[in-house]
């Protein structure tokens, strides 16, 4: 089946159930995916930074 | 003859707009005895009750209802404008002083594509059933922005459910937490101190946060831009006046006019259908899964890191800031009367916060490439 081809929209009922749901499960693994992606690599570049700019003595510690 | 101009008003009234009348005052006591969201739900339940008054001309090119839905909605500049004012009220600290809460945030968001999936399942098509996931944000600007530009007509429904269930997260969460942990889980204590950072990097921390999600998933650029442009106000201290404007005057008058124009979508014969009911019964389904999820993540960590990690702190990767942390302080002290996960939860709770608006720009992304 190709996700990419099926059309999205239109009243309930009108794309058979299977390709809704198929497409469903693609934008849920996808969606999962790319939202832990985007969040590790946010706090790795974090990581870095925070070990390049270190608290200075008077900066409150946590 | 002049009377019958009078009598139009009571002539063109139907049943329907009884209805939402009365769904509309309901809202305005929940806000006004309840206290349950008053600053969104009064605006909204008057804004309900106007939208309901026969040829009152508001909503009519022209209208007010109309010239705030075409230029705050329409353009999506409202939720946006809300989003500054966020990102200046959010200490993004706790986050940074415990890296590993963002898995958490991250997992949490399995409610928004797992109730996408049941939504689907009934027979909603894609992008209507997506609009009804984003509902699972537990974020009100992001469920309003996603909502209106996947399926427009069902912006008021899915907006008046988002704050709804946000407020109801102290009684929605806590049932789950405990089926999904053990006493002795529940128990288990977590240090005070976390890794210091310095103020450059929370200065640098918002930078960051808009290059790395706006390269990765750029439909979310806007929401994070905004977010992140209020936060970086906020921690770079030269700008007091603006930050403290984008937190309080900012917001304050968008929420005013955000929530009178969401009420104003609700007419009775947008909102009377057999789909608001199901729209408000996956509501609950979005939050149920998005604390299960957080919470298995939770239990998950615990045992990776030898039971180090109490799962409770799981339930605040829910973005609803910052309730669902508070819910998980009290189950915590709860179960161990020395145990203070406070700052643990507020870092997952404003991770939730970032993956929620992530997790809004995929479902954006995603369904414009396979429309």
């Amino acid at each position: 089946m190709n996700l990419m081809a099926a059309p999205l929209a239109g009243p309930s009922g009108t794309a058979p159930l299977g390709s809704e749901l198929g497409r469903g499960l693609f934008v849920t693994w996808v969606g999962m995916v790319v939202v832990f992606s985007v969040l590790i690599l946010l706090i790795l570049a974090m990581l870095v930074l925070g070990r390049i700019f270190k608290p200075g003595p008077n900066e409150e510690q946590g | 003859m002049p009377w019958k101009e009078l009598l139009s008003g009571p002539l063109h009234f139907t049943p329907g707009h009884a209805l939402m009348m009365l769904i509309g005052g309901i809202l305005l006591y929940l806000a006004i005895k309840k206290g349950v969201e008053p600053v969104l739900l009064l605006p909204i339940g008057l804004g309900i009750i106007l939208a309901n008054i026969p040829l009152s001309g508001m909503e009519e090119e022209g209208g007010i209802f109309y010239l705030l839905k075409k230029v705050g909605l329409e353009t999506e500049v409202f939720p946006l404008f809300i989003f500054i004012g966020i990102g200046a009220m959010i200490d993004f600290g706790p986050l940074l002083e415990r890296p590993y809460t963002v898995l958490l945030g991250a997992a949490a968001q399995f409610g928004i594509f797992g109730t996408l999936l049941v939504a689907v399942a009934l027979g909603f098509p894609l992008n209507e059933a997506a609009a009804i996931g984003i509902i699972g944000s537990a974020d009100g600007p992001t469920s309003i922005y996603v909502a209106s530009i996947l399926a427009p007509e069902m912006l008021g429904p899915v907006a008046v459910a988002a704050y709804s269930y946000m407020a109801l997260v102290p009684v929605i969460q806590p049932p789950i937490m405990r089926l999904l942990t053990t006493d002795a889980e529940r128990k288990i204590r977590m240090p005070t101190r976390a890794w210091s950072v310095s103020r450059t990097t929370k200065v640098i921390f918002p930078i960051v946060a808009v290059v790395v999600t706006g390269l990765l998933a750029p439909k979310a650029t806007p929401l994070i831009g905004m977010l992140m442009f209020g936060n970086l106000m906020r921690e770079s201290g030269v700008v007091g006046r603006l930050s403290h404007t984008a937190e309080n005057e900012l917001v304050n008058i968008v929420t005013i006019f955000l929530g009178l124009t969401v009420g104003s979508t609700m007419s009775a014969a947008t909102f009377l259908r057999p789909d608001t009911i199901l729209i408000f019964a996956m509501g609950i389904v979005a939050f149920s899964l998005d604390t299960a999820a957080g919470v298995m993540f939770g239990k998950a960590m615990c045992y990776l890191s030898g039971r180090r990690v109490n799962p409770l702190i799981g339930a605040a990767g829910v973005s609803a800031f910052p309730m669902s942390a508070r819910v998980v302080q009290k189950m915590g002290l709860k179960a161990n009367p020395h145990n203070h996960l406070l700052m643990h939860a507020v870092g997952a709770n404003t991770a939730g916060q970032i993956a929620s608006v992530v997790a809004g720009g995929t479902l954006l992304a995603l369904l414009a490439g396979l429309s």
